[in-house]
């Protein structure tokens, strides 16, 4: 059984259109990444699934579950860092995680969950009075509670120092290595990269492309860059690396040449620049998730 | 534990969280002394009906005051903060979250208003007034089940608002329809309409009748009559009076019926709008 099975689900709000014809499917235990610009239906894609939102057409399924129908037999399984949320009355930071365990029927110790998400001094603290980065590690807590079989994170960066994006990250792979699957949304790509099994892309309210991110690069056709630093370009250079197979760009930035190729190239790529001249520093990187994304999602948004 | 009892538990002790709901509970604390105080100086002239009469009136408004003012904005207003979007994460119903929020909020105001009667019964005994120990006891009981009212078509409005804005208007316009009875105007102004724009003359017509007496405070004064008649004079003030002769709409049975709507319909409307809504 399939963690979320989401068919032919179209979201309108009056005039506009959230979501178009989503057909999407998680399996357990995955990892799945779900990329967009803001304003793309990402957050209305998880609403749905918490039937925060209803679809216009369509539905969805979480562990067989509708999520109209049985929403609560859902969120039984679900640990959730919803998007927008505020603090629970003026509760401590203690007692919103004594309040989340009581509502899975969970056993737990609140403070074992403080320390993971790294707030341990701070649970007796009202959470009106925390600051940003603060609720949010209270809220990923709140969702760690009672360790549901399924995480659902709607930005789960968001308002979080570099340390506390790491540990959300290691969380995550915890998570995942325990055979939770985790859902979860963000633009920020290097996360993704990080932690994903599968990453789904979506444009404008339609899912432009679903496949793990090696699949991505390759189905965007998308090669990598080669960057060779010398002491002076040789004549003929360029032209010898043009002629070579699997070079698709060459191009001079002052005395180095990026130089766009499959990845296979670029020894022999090496090999002529060194044999032509002096070679003083070499560069390689595959293409970044941030150009296929551009590529995708049409970069102007 | 129910998580309907959960909702009701946190939204209980949310208000004993509340530093500013203590300066209400601390008026309420006030009136009661005040009442039997009042009672107690008087203590040979005063009939035991006095302090549980004098009790419910001031309850009829100031508990009314206090069950809208702390009730309106309950679910709206956790919609605009974003603690719905966590409580509907959990594994909470949207039933449970207006039913649950409803008994949390009436069990406070019950509170407050059986506090403030106790007291002044207490304090007018302790003076050496004499002090129907019935008669207040049906001056707590009805008190609240008027409570019940308020908070019904509060928390009803604040589950059906779309923000908080519209909600605190509705809360006003609670005010104005029933504690300041423009209910009672509202047959006066269809007559009008329907007499072509001029004050019609003549008895009232059967329909404005029943409308007057299915006034929540009516309704709840038509079955104090049936209980304890010493302490209808109480709401004299919120309620039309009685028409002539006794028509089946102001019998307690009827009274009674209608009351239990108007605890149920409100808050269940409300609910029934939310069940829908995209948050």
């Amino acid at each position: 059984m399939a963690a979320i099975e989401i068919s032919g689900v179209s979201k309108r709000f009056g005039d506009v259109t959230a979501l178009q014809n989503l057909d999407l499917t998680v399996e357990e235990g995955e990892v799945f990444g779900f990329l967009g610009p803001n304003g793309a239906g990402k957050s209305t894609t998880i609403d749905i699934l918490l039937d925060h939102v209803r679809p216009t057409v369509g539905s969805a399924q979480v562990f067989g579950h509708d999520t109209q129908a049985a929403s609560v037999p859902v969120r039984e399984r679900t640990g959730v860092l919803p998007e927008g949320y505020g603090a629970l009355g003026r509760m401590t930071g203690r007692t919103h995680l004594e309040f989340a365990l009581q509502a899975k029927r969970a056993e737990g110790d609140p403070q074992a969950i403080l320390d993971r998400v790294g707030i341990a001094e701070a649970g007796d603290r009202r959470v009106e009075d925390y600051s940003k980065g603060m609720k949010q590690r209270l809220m990923l807590g709140m969702a760690l509670a009672g360790d549901p079989d399924l995480l659902i994170l709607d930005e789960p960066t968001t308002g979080l120092d570099p340390n506390g994006a790491r540990r959300m990250r290691q969380i995550v792979q915890a998570e995942a290595d325990r055979g939770t699957t985790v859902f979860f949304s963000s633009h920020i790509l290097e996360q993704v990269e990080a932690v994903c099994d599968r990453v789904g892309i979506l444009n404008q309210g339609e899912l432009v492309a679903v496949d793990t991110i090696d699949g991505l690069r390759e189905a965007a056709g998308a090669t990598g860059q080669l960057h060779v630093t010398m002491s002076s370009i040789p004549d003929g250079l360029v032209e010898t690396i043009e002629q070579r197979g699997g070079v698709t760009s060459v191009a001079v930035e002052g005395t180095t040449l990026a130089v766009g190729c499959e990845n296979a190239a670029k020894g022999a790529i090496v090999a002529d620049c060194y044999e032509a001249g002096t070679v003083e520093n070499v560069e390689t990187s595959e293409t970044s998730l941030e150009d296929l994304f551009v590529s995708y999602t049409g970069g102007e948004n | 534990m129910n998580r309907l009892l959960q909702i009701t538990r946190k939204d209980f002790t949310d208000a004993i969280r509340d530093r500013q709901l203590y300066a209400l509970g601390a008026l309420f604390l006030l009136v009661g002394l005040g009442i039997g105080y009042l009672a107690g100086s008087n203590a040979e002239t005063a009939s035991g009906v006095d302090v549980p009469r004098i009790g419910l009136g001031a309850m009829a408004f100031l508990g009314s005051v206090a069950a809208i003012s702390m009730s309106y904005n309950q679910i709206v207003g956790k919609r605009a903060s974003g603690e719905l979007r966590v409580l509907l994460s959990l594994p909470f119903s949207r039933t449970e979250v207006v039913y649950g929020t409803f008994l949390g909020r009436l069990a406070l105001v019950v509170a407050m208003t059986t506090g403030s009667i106790a007291v002044a019964g207490a304090l007018a005994a302790v003076l050496g007034a004499p002090v129907s120990g019935s008669a207040l006891l049906a001056a707590i009981v009805f008190a609240a089940g008027l409570m019940a009212v308020f908070v019904s078509l509060s928390i009803g409005l604040s589950a059906g608002s779309v923000n908080t804005t519209r909600a605190a208007a509705g809360a006003f316009g609670l005010f104005i329809v029933f504690l300041f009875r423009l209910w009672e105007g509202v047959p006066v102004a269809v007559r009008y309409v329907l007499n072509g724009f001029s004050f019609p003359s003549g008895p009232s017509p059967t329909w404005a009748m029943v409308w007057r007496q299915i006034q929540p405070i009516a309704a709840v004064r038509n079955v104090i009559a049936g209980v304890e008649p010493d302490l209808t004079v109480a709401l004299v003030a919120y309620a039309p009076g009685l028409p002539d002769g006794e028509p089946y709409y102001v019998e307690p049975w009827f009274g009674a019926t209608v009351v239990l709507a108007w605890i149920v319909l409100p808050v269940t409307l409300g609910y029934l709008k939310l069940r829908t809504a995209d948050l």
